[in-house]
């Protein structure tokens, strides 16, 4: 039995219909203002990402927790001053990172991870560069329904766009942040839900949109942030969508690895390949930057998130209810967590490789010795 | 001795001697009548009856028990794999599941169509595709007992996420949830039959291979029903006992059976007029006809020493009939008055249970001053003592008594002052002791019942295996009415929750708000980075929409936070519960009220503060009223001293040994410190005024107190004796809590026993030395 719910499509109605329910002006504020509570169990809280900052490990979860840990001490929480639920984590040099979340947060820290500042949210942000597009889509529908060869469908495109900025521009919600990506220590990208995509040039104080440099008419959600070790970017999100830049994040191509369901993570390997993970076990890599794809057969049928490269040229990929996938990239295993619970990111500290999900940390090391070769 | 005619009667006296068939006929009639009355009284335990009804936190439960239904009133049944070896993926477990769940469905009582089990329709399994969510109830429509439909229904399982809640966590019971009804054809649920018609579906359903555990409130109230119930026996055994001790006491049959006649007759009318006055008898007052008959013995005893001693003086029947109510009746009617008094203390106390007790004993010891001080004497008036009694009496009159010559010592001026360190002694000991007195209920699981009861095993069992506590705390959260799926409301709950988790006492939380994430996690792919409240209205609504039955209801304007909590010690409660009260006073606003208390843990909660403030309350009141009493008979603040001293000391001890035993100040033992004392200062008041009389006849210390015990010690020890004996067999009590009130009443009965033979002599030789002032 089947139920065929059509989850992209569905969201994005949902949320388009937002705009249409009163609202009571709350202090949106005020709720995005609170300093997340100190606590002992903020390491076993749901946590989503989790990233290296020179020689220490920095993860992110849900109620603004931020927690750091050096080699062979124990973790500490972050001062942070939201408790919105933190998505992605990101440092530009060991000292200065970036995290963010929902209600399009992005956080900096200075000081490797101890303490961290709001640098944007997009409560207002969002409805203003809304409202700041509406008089330029609709000059391009006058202009559109002047011109007798417009093709009507294409018609309604630009009108449904426009009532789509319309409802942001007034909405109270906005989507959330899922990922964010430094690649230098000015230049940073953030991508979110419902084609969010910003960037910054100045180290993180001021941010603009991409999301019109991204062929996603569809506004469909943007997943995950990469960068090769060509300096090529790549953005994986919802149905099968991946996008590359070859400049810097100016302009951006559609590939395809031919699948249409969600991509979830992206991770480059140790012989300058790309992985990209997805629902339901599915798992590509490129070693030419999109043009070719070569799905990863293993057993496991779990939604997969994130990954990544050991010396010897296995790949670690973790995934949903506890499976992780070992092994050379022909030869994956499954693995199952004791415990059973969803694994979303992975990153290593010396010896160890730590994975974060639900229940907070999962240490994965020591992982079971290489399978015999076929 | 009195030696007055019966001319000389006071006019009481002549009312009922003077028409003595008249007022048999009466006792007769009205025998027959209450004991007829008296066989209609029901076992009942009701909830709201066990509760402070007033406390802040039970109104707010009361206010919004409709809307709290479909969380509580429900019975887990598992039927469980007995083979170490085997787990539930077998065609006979399966088989046997379904029959379980057929059955159950059926029971008068539960509510057919939310009966949860794996063979239920609406238990299912999901997971995310390409296309949305796949699904399907988790025994495939295929199943066949075959083995590869067996490893589909285990691979299901792992999908549906029932593991812990309706499957064992080692795959070895699952469980059959069925939530109840409240009224049956307009009745309401007659918990003892249900928990009936469970222990034959358990009976039916179990053998070597497969068991039944069966919990839930019905379960426990229809068990605490009937283990009150087996009470009754031991009124047959506490009859038999009093039986033997009152013929090794009197030797004489008659002597021995017409005060036992009359103390059941005494019974029988507390009964009846409870009756009458439309009371049940619950599993607190059935202890009230146990101490009724105690008491009303102890009465007919001096009723019966009475005539003996005056029959030994050569009198008839009649005149030793008439004189022995004569001497008695001032001293017997004060005393039970006393006696009652002392009970509607309890009334203080906002927990009907305990006010309904207070209420039994004072109309049972009323009843007495008419069955034992009345129509005793008026029957014995007709039957005599017998010979072998008048002989004793009249032997023992003669004889010096060794034992009661040494007890005088208690007097000497060389064993008083050791005496009074001694207790000074206990007193501090009984002070440490009582240190770790605590309030509430201590031991795990059901406190109600003993803990290796069936029901504690199999909570013991349910709790192990599945990821529930049995100490639930519900907060309510209260919203403007269809404000149940706002975001503000939902996201203070989300930070209610996380607050809570970080409050030391609280193993976990479930609410609408974690519940909403998962779902809204859900529609976005499983996508863990989406497990977080939206303000987008639609995306509540739709997440909401999706809640299990209970955690919301129809006019959504409540949002139950559940706490689970690691016990149910009362530090534990009031720690959470000021948690609460803490973040509710910070975050109250106009989208979301945060409101104490539901769940078995939250009515604890106010059980216990009730209690708390009651217990100190009720003890000043208590030994006020018994003090106030004394000094009214005595008109002497050294009577006070000599008196409730002992009674004092008897409570620090009682204190120290419920800390010493683990027995918590609760509903069942509160109504015993007061019992206790009221009672207790009987003996004081015997002693003393018989003291007090010898004095000042001109006699020295010693030998009045030698003569005082010879003429009363023996009656005040055996009323001590039958009054234990009478609450000692509830030791034995399947129920926890009656077996603690035996334990304690038995202790109390005793040692004021003890205290006022041994204590007021020691008091009496610093206090009294001018008899006149005694």
């Amino acid at each position: 039995m089947r139920l065929l719910l059509g989850f992209p499509v569905f969201s994005l109605v949902i949320f388009l219909i937002l705009g249409t329910l009163p609202l009571t002006p709350v202090a949106a504020e005020e709720t995005l203002l609170r300093p997340a509570l100190e606590s002992d169990k903020a390491k076993s809280s749901l946590l989503l990402d989790i990233t290296s900052a020179g020689e220490r490990l920095v993860a992110v979860g849900e109620r603004g927790h931020i927690l750091y840990r050096d080699p062979g001490q124990d973790w500490q929480q972050a001062q942070v001053p939201v408790i919105a639920q933190l998505t992605g984590v990101d440092f530009a040099t060991p000292q200065i990172g970036f995290a963010v979340g929902h209600e399009g947060l992005i956080l900096r820290s200075r000081d490797a991870g101890a303490h961290w500042e709001i640098v944007h949210h997009e409560l207002q942000a969002g409805p203003e560069r809304a409202q700041a597009r509406i008089p330029e889509m609709e000059e391009r529908i006058a202009a559109a329904e002047e011109d007798a060869t417009t093709d009507p469908d294409r018609l309604d495109d630009l009108y449904m766009q426009l009532d789509n900025l319309y409802f942001q521009a007034e909405a109270e919600e906005v989507p959330p942040l899922l990922d964010v990506l430094f690649i230098s220590e000015q230049e940073g990208f953030a991508v979110g839900g419902y084609g969010l995509f910003l960037t910054t040039r100045d180290g993180g104080d001021t941010w603009t949109s991409l999301s019109q440099a991204l062929p996603n008419p569809e506004a469909f959600h943007n997943n995950a942030l990469a960068q090769d070790s060509q300096g090529r970017l790549f953005i994986a999100g919802e149905r099968g969508r991946l996008y590359v830049s070859s400049d810097g994040g100016q302009t951006w191509e559609t590939r395809n690895p031919g699948y249409s369901g969600s991509f979830f993570g992206l991770f480059t390997t140790s012989d300058q390949g790309l992985v990209v993970t997805g629902l339901r076990g599915h798992l590509f890599i490129t070693r030419d930057a999109g043009e070719n794809w070569q799905a990863l057969e293993h057993p496991g049928e779990q939604t997969l998130n994130g990954g990544l490269p050991l010396e010897d040229g296995r790949l670690l990929v973790v995934g949903q209810n506890g499976e992780y996938l070992l092994g050379q990239p022909q030869a994956l295993q499954t693995l199952s967590l004791t415990g059973r619970s969803s694994l979303v990111a992975v990153a290593r500290q010396r010896n160890e490789i730590i994975a974060v999900g639900r229940g907070g940390f999962h240490r994965l090391t020591p992982l079971p010795a290489p399978a015999e070769s076929r | 001795m009195n030696t007055q005619t019966p001319n000389q009667a006071p006019w009481i006296e002549n009312l009922f001697f003077a028409h003595r068939p008249l007022w048999l006929v009466f006792f007769l009639i009205m025998t027959l009548f209450l004991g007829s009355q008296a066989l209609k009284v029901e076992p009942e335990a009701s909830f709201e009856k066990l509760i402070p009804l007033s406390h802040p936190y039970i109104e707010n439960f009361m206010d919004r028990r409709e809307d709290l239904s479909g969380l509580g009133n429900a019975v887990r049944i598992a039927v469980t794999v007995k083979d170490e070896d085997e787990d539930i993926f077998t065609p006979e477990y399966m088989q046997r599941l379904q029959e379980v769940y057929n059955q159950v469905r059926y029971l008068p009582g539960v509510d057919q169509a939310a009966v949860r089990s794996l063979w239920d329709p609406a238990v299912r399994w999901t997971q995310v595709t390409e296309e949305g969510f796949e699904g399907g109830t988790v025994i495939p429509d295929t199943y066949d007992g075959s083995p590869q439909s067996l490893e589909r229904l285990r691979q299901n399982l792992l999908k549906s996420g029932q593991v812990g809640i309706l499957v064992a966590n080692n795959f070895r019971s699952t469980i059959v949830l069925a939530p109840l009804v409240a009224e049956v054809d307009g009745e309401p649920l007659d918990y003892q039959a249900f928990s009936a018609e469970l222990e034959e579906l358990r009976a039916q359903f179990s053998d070597e291979d497969f068991g039944v555990r069966i919990i839930g409130f019905a379960k426990l109230i229809g068990d605490l029903i009937d283990g009150a119930t087996q009470v009754a026996v031991f009124f047959l055994i506490a009859l038999a006992i009093t039986f033997i001790l009152l013929f090794l006491y009197s030797r004489c049959f008659k002597s021995s059976i017409i005060p036992l006649v009359c103390s059941v007759v005494a019974v029988i009318w507390q009964l009846g007029m409870l009756r009458l006055m439309g009371y049940g008898l619950d599993p607190y007052s059935m202890l009230v006809p146990f101490l009724v008959f105690a008491i009303a013995v102890s009465h007919g005893v001096q009723v019966i020493n009475a005539m003996a001693i005056e029959a030994s003086h050569g009198h008839d029947r009649m005149t030793a009939a008439r004189l022995a109510f004569r001497g008695l009746y001032i001293a017997g009617i004060l005393a039970l008055v006393s006696d009652a008094i002392g009970f509607t203390t309890l009334l203080f106390i906002d927990i009907q249970v305990i006010r309904e007790l207070a209420i039994a004993a004072a109309l049972g010891v009323a009843v007495i001053i008419l069955t034992n001080l009345v129509l005793l004497p008026l029957v014995m008036s007709y039957l005599g003592v017998g010979k072998t009694s008048v002989i004793r009496a009249e032997r023992k009159r003669q004889e010096v008594s060794p034992v009661w010559h040494r007890l005088s010592f208690f007097t000497h001026a060389r064993v008083a002052p050791w005496s009074l360190l001694a207790a000074v002694l206990l007193g501090v000991l009984g002070f440490v002791g009582s240190a770790d007195l605590k309030i509430g209920d201590l031991d795990e699981g059901a406190p109600e019942l003993r803990p290796d009861s069936r029901y504690n095993q199999d909570n013991a069992y349910v709790t192990r295996n599945y990821a529930t506590s049995a100490d639930v705390l519900v907060v309510m959260v209260e919203t403007p009415e269809q404000g149940c799926v706002s975001y503000e409301a939902l996201e203070a709950v989300d930070r209610l929750e996380w607050q809570m988790q970080n409050t030391s006492g609280v193993q976990g939380t479930v609410s609408p708000a974690y519940v909403a994430k998962r779902v809204i996690a859900g529609f976005n792919e499983g996508n863990l980075k989406w497990e977080a409240l939206s303000r987008n209205q639609y995306v509540l609504n739709q997440a909401m929409s999706n809640l299990p039955a209970g955690m919301i209801n129809n006019r959504c304007d409540l949002l139950p936070v559940i706490l689970y909590l690691e016990d149910h010690k009362a530090a534990t409660l009031a720690e959470v519960t000021q948690a609460v009260e803490d973040f509710a006073e910070a975050n109250n606003s106009e989208a979301a009220r945060f409101l104490l208390a539901a769940g078995s843990a939250g009515i604890e909660a106010a059980t216990n503060e009730e209690i708390a403030r009651a217990q100190t309350f009720m003890l000043i009141f208590v030994y006020a009223v018994v003090a106030g009493l004394v000094l009214i008979t005595f008109r002497s603040w050294r009577a006070v001293v000599c008196i409730v001293a002992p009674l004092g000391l008897t409570s620090i001890l009682c204190q120290a040994l419920m800390a010493q035993l683990g027995i918590g100040v609760k509903v069942a033992t509160l109504p015993v410190i007061a019992l206790g004392v009221g009672i207790g200062v009987d003996y004081g008041i015997y002693i003393y005024s018989r003291l007090r009389q010898y004095l000042r006849e001109g006699e020295n210390l010693q030998d009045a107190y030698y003569h005082t015990l010879r003429s009363t010690g023996k009656a005040v020890s055996f009323t001590g004796l039958t009054l234990a004996i009478g609450v000692g067999t509830w030791v034995f009590s399947p129920i926890k809590f009656q077996a603690d009130m035996g334990i304690l009443l038995t202790f109390m009965f005793l040692w004021n026993m003890v205290g006022a033979l041994w204590l007021l002599p020691a008091f009496a030789r610093y206090l009294i030395k001018d008899p006149d002032k005694a």
